[in-house]
């Protein structure tokens, strides 16, 4: 039993699960799940939909290039079994699956080191360049601000008054 | 529902929606897939064989004398296929040939699964 890859997302395609379209030219095409098989059906290339693994990685969003992934291979030559290698791959394999967890971790944290500082600039770029968006209300902006002081403070007024009120009658409820 | 269009102009609504997906996936009448066309053009620069040449067929539109390789549609006359290479479809079509084929190769690579290289077993 092999688990084969998703045409269309790269995600696992478990026994029992998506469907496998052979073309007229007995091609192979499996999917993970009618999402991938819709998107094919509408002749999308999974390098322009951002939500593969194929758009991920060429966009330089996730680990791409790394010795991790020289572990998981398609190998069709079958290996005679022997228990101790048995052990000692099913080892390596946690071992592997922990560094690559890290190094795709570092990768993450470093790609979004400069993400915060980045959108900051981007929103005051959008604000520049739309500056008669907002014009108006900077003109009047001593106004604007005057009024949401006042009715905020009318709100806590009215709370104050109506708090006041409940305890004036829980007190009432205990004379009687 | 299911009547003809009585020329009022496109219909919209989710039922018309899973009409036109059911439609253009029929696999009846499959367009091809841009795969597809990739080999066929790859194939007819290395032979040298005009991949748009067909035999005369009467079942064809145009007997099968007017064919547009970019999209593997037959049409009726010259005119046709010249107005059909003005349009933004095959434009567009001939944009997405250019990049480079998309291939379960790939899909695997992006997954992080490579094919294991092995010297032959039989050697030759």
């Amino acid at each position: 039993m092999r688990i084969e890859k998703c045409y269309f997302c790269s995600s696992p395609c478990y026994p029992g699960h998506g469907i496998m379209f052979v073309r007229n030219d007995s091609k192979t095409f499996r999917f993970c799940r009618s999402k991938c098989h819709r998107n094919f059906n509408k002749k999308r290339n999974p390098r322009k939909v951002a939500w593969t693994k194929a758009y991920r990685k060429t966009r330089g969003k996730e680990l791409a290039v790394d010795s991790t992934f020289e572990f998981e291979k398609r190998r069709n030559r079958p290996t005679k079994y022997d228990r101790n290698l048995m052990g000692k791959t099913i080892m390596a394999m946690q071992r592997v699956q922990s560094i690559k967890e890290a190094r795709e971790g570092r990768f993450h944290a470093n790609r979004m080191k400069d993400a915060k500082a980045e959108k900051v600039k981007v929103a005051r770029v959008e604000i520049e360049k739309h500056a008669e968006v907002l014009a108006p209300a900077v003109a009047r902006r001593e106004e604007v601000m005057q009024n949401v002081l006042d009715s905020a403070r009318a709100r806590i007024a009215t709370r104050r008054v109506t708090k006041e009120r409940a305890v004036a009658r829980g007190s009432q409820n205990m004379e009687e | 529902m299911g009547t003809a269009l009585s020329g009022r102009g496109r219909r919209k609504g989710g039922r018309n929606k899973i009409k036109k997906y059911k439609r253009a996936t029929w696999l009846g009448r499959r367009a091809k897939d841009t795969d597809q066309i990739q080999d066929e053009i790859e194939k007819s620069e290395v032979t040298g064989v005009p991949a748009d040449k067909f035999e005369y067929d009467d079942e064809l539109p145009g007997g099968g004398q007017f064919f547009c390789v970019e999209t593997g549609k037959h049409f009726a006359d010259a005119k046709a296929l010249a107005d059909h290479k003005k349009s933004r479809y095959y434009k567009r079509r001939c944009k997405g040939l250019k990049e480079e084929k998309y291939t379960q190769a790939e899909a695997e690579k992006a997954a992080g699964m490579s094919k294991e290289i092995l010297p032959p077993a039989h050697a030759k």
